[in-house]
């Protein structure tokens, strides 16, 4: 009881903090302006009252959630279609040293090219903004995927594969019962870092073009409305907040689905 | 009993020779011309000082390993012919039992490998379960369970298709000795109950004897049959056993004949 009461409170506490001291530094910049004002409009690009970001985001509610469901979702469809490519990846390099060999290098290289240097390119052949969105928050995922399962599928002991082997199993079957439950939590490892990772790229193939999206919004943001950083930060907010849902969703479908890792065990109620 | 058929041994080592070569381990020769029959129903165990190649003979035997010289039956066969016919089960040092299966999943283990049906699967495995003393724990995770008790999850398994042979590598090894002594005496219960052959590595005189029906000891590398030590003593045996005159006689013996190689 105790502990599900701090794991709320200090949490809690520690935003209350966070925006003390956010309204008294804003205060110190912004105490005697008059606001509209160019000198007012200067000083809050500098750091907006809290207050006034929530207030900006409660007036834009609507077109900023709109907004970051188009951006979570095509993020969210890339990163479910990298993972599902990454893990096919890592199995059939598993499986084939040669492939692997001849795979590797360019896996590596192909996350040398950032993004940025990325998109256009890929823009060129593709011509669609949502399907540009999917396939670099694809492009993001599958590497993590990929080398993260590799490794958890070669991470069995010897002695559990002695073992299969002494019954007799097929390497199907030191497959399914063996190394791909090993991999699952190499998979989610993987999961969290593409969670993030899927969000920010599908974001910045928006920063350079677009109609929809988070990128689009905060691009437009930045250049039609000069002193708007209110907005700007509470776009900027909600960017984060996303985030952290994502990485929280992935964080919850592993308990669920991962729960003998060490990190989730619970004692048997006997004594141990 | 039909007399062809007892006459023919669970497992036959006929001047088995293995020399290890490359990366895998240190290179040269592991062992030496090994000989020995292991009739059904015999509780054996290899002793001898560390490096003398007991587990690669279990190894060997188990078809994990393949000899470089020598003749080898299991069940009268071939050893990959025996392992693919699941002629033996294997109890390795450590338990290998899998976190994210139950107690009871991780005994099924081998009948979902051999496509048993799912519900033969759980009887027989909660069958096995209660010989070895965890009927309780059936829904429990190995990390939930003490060693000992993992290691009894381990035999279950082993014993859950019914091979007729028991490979155990040094099962107790990593156990406190009044754990190791009450998992001898159900061992022992198990043994009589399945009339199993058991094959034993052990590092311990006393486990060794007291189990036995005979004591391989075995020379430091190459390993060789040093001496074969029969154990005379009455089955059942049990914590009387271990009071008794000729049980220490026979332990000094096995000590004699590891001496001697020092």
């Amino acid at each position: 009881m105790d502990r599900a009461r701090d794991s709320l409170l200090v949490p809690a506490a520690t935003i209350l903090l966070l925006l003390v001291a956010w309204e008294g530094i804003a205060y110190l910049r912004l105490n005697g302006l008059q606001e509209g004002t160019f000198a007012y409009r200067q000083q809050q690009s500098y750091l907006p009252y809290a207050h006034k970001v929530l207030q900006a985001y409660l007036a834009n509610a609507p077109s900023f959630l709109d907004a970051g469901l188009v951006t979570l979702g095509n993020a969210f469809v890339g990163f479910l279609i990298g993972a599902a490519i990454g893990y096919a990846l890592a199995l059939l390099m598993s499986r084939s040293p040669w492939v692997a060999r001849s795979f590797y290098l360019y896996i590596v290289g192909s996350q040398m090219v950032p993004v940025i240097a990325l998109a256009p390119i890929l823009y060129g052949i593709i011509r669609d903004e949502t399907i540009l969105k999917i396939t670099v928050a694809a492009y993001l995922t599958f590497f993590p995927v990929t080398v993260n399962v590799l490794r958890g599928l070669q991470s069995v002991d010897p002695p559990a594969l002695d073992l299969l082997h002494s019954y007799a199993a097929t390497s199907w079957d030191v497959y399914r019962k063996l190394r791909m439950p090993a991999s699952l939590p190499f998979l989610f490892n993987a999961l969290k870092i593409a969670s993030t990772g899927s969000l920010i790229g599908a974001i910045v193939t928006e920063l350079m073009g677009g109609n929809k999206g988070l990128g689009v919004l905060i691009l437009s943001l930045q250049y039609n409305t000069y002193g708007a950083s209110d907005k700007l930060w509470a776009l900027v907010i909600e960017v984060a907040v996303i985030g952290m849902l994502f990485f929280g969703a992935v964080t919850l479908a592993e308990r669920l689905l991962v729960p003998w890792q060490a990190e989730y065990r619970r004692p048997a109620r006997r004594t141990r | 009993m039909n007399s062809v058929l007892s006459s023919t041994p669970a497992i036959s080592l006929h001047e088995v020779s293995m020399r290890y070569s490359g990366p895998t381990g240190p290179a040269g020769p592991a062992l030496a011309d090994v000989s020995l029959d292991i009739a059904p129903g015999e509780f054996v165990s290899l002793i001898g000082p560390s490096g003398c190649g007991k587990t690669t003979l279990l190894r060997l035997i188990g078809d994990l390993l393949q000899p470089t010289g020598g003749q080898l039956r299991v069940q009268g066969k071939p050893p990959d012919v025996a392992r693919r016919h699941r002629d033996y089960g294997l109890v390795p040092q450590a338990p290998v039992l899998y976190d994210w299966r139950t107690v009871l999943k991780n005994v099924e283990l081998p009948l979902e490998i051999m496509r048993v049906p799912p519900a033969e699967r759980r009887q027989r495995a909660a069958a096995l379960l209660a010989l070895v003393g965890l009927a309780e724990f059936q829904g429990h995770y190995p990390w939930q369970l003490s060693g000992g008790m993992q290691q009894r999850v381990s035999i279950a398994r082993a014993l859950s298709f019914r091979p007729a042979i028991l490979l155990m590598d040094e099962p107790f090894g990593a156990l406190d000795e009044m754990t190791r002594e009450r998992l001898n005496g159900e061992l022992l219960t198990i043994w009589r109950e399945t009339q199993t052959t058991i094959v034993f590595v052990t590092h311990s005189i006393a486990e060794a004897v007291f189990l036995s029906t005979r004591v391989v000891v075995m020379s430091p590398r190459p390993g060789r049959v040093a001496h074969i030590v029969p154990i005379d003593l009455p089955y059942p045996r049990a914590m009387t056993t271990r009071e008794d005159p000729h049980y220490f006689t026979l332990i000094s013996a096995v000590r004699e004949h590891l001496r001697e190689m020092h």
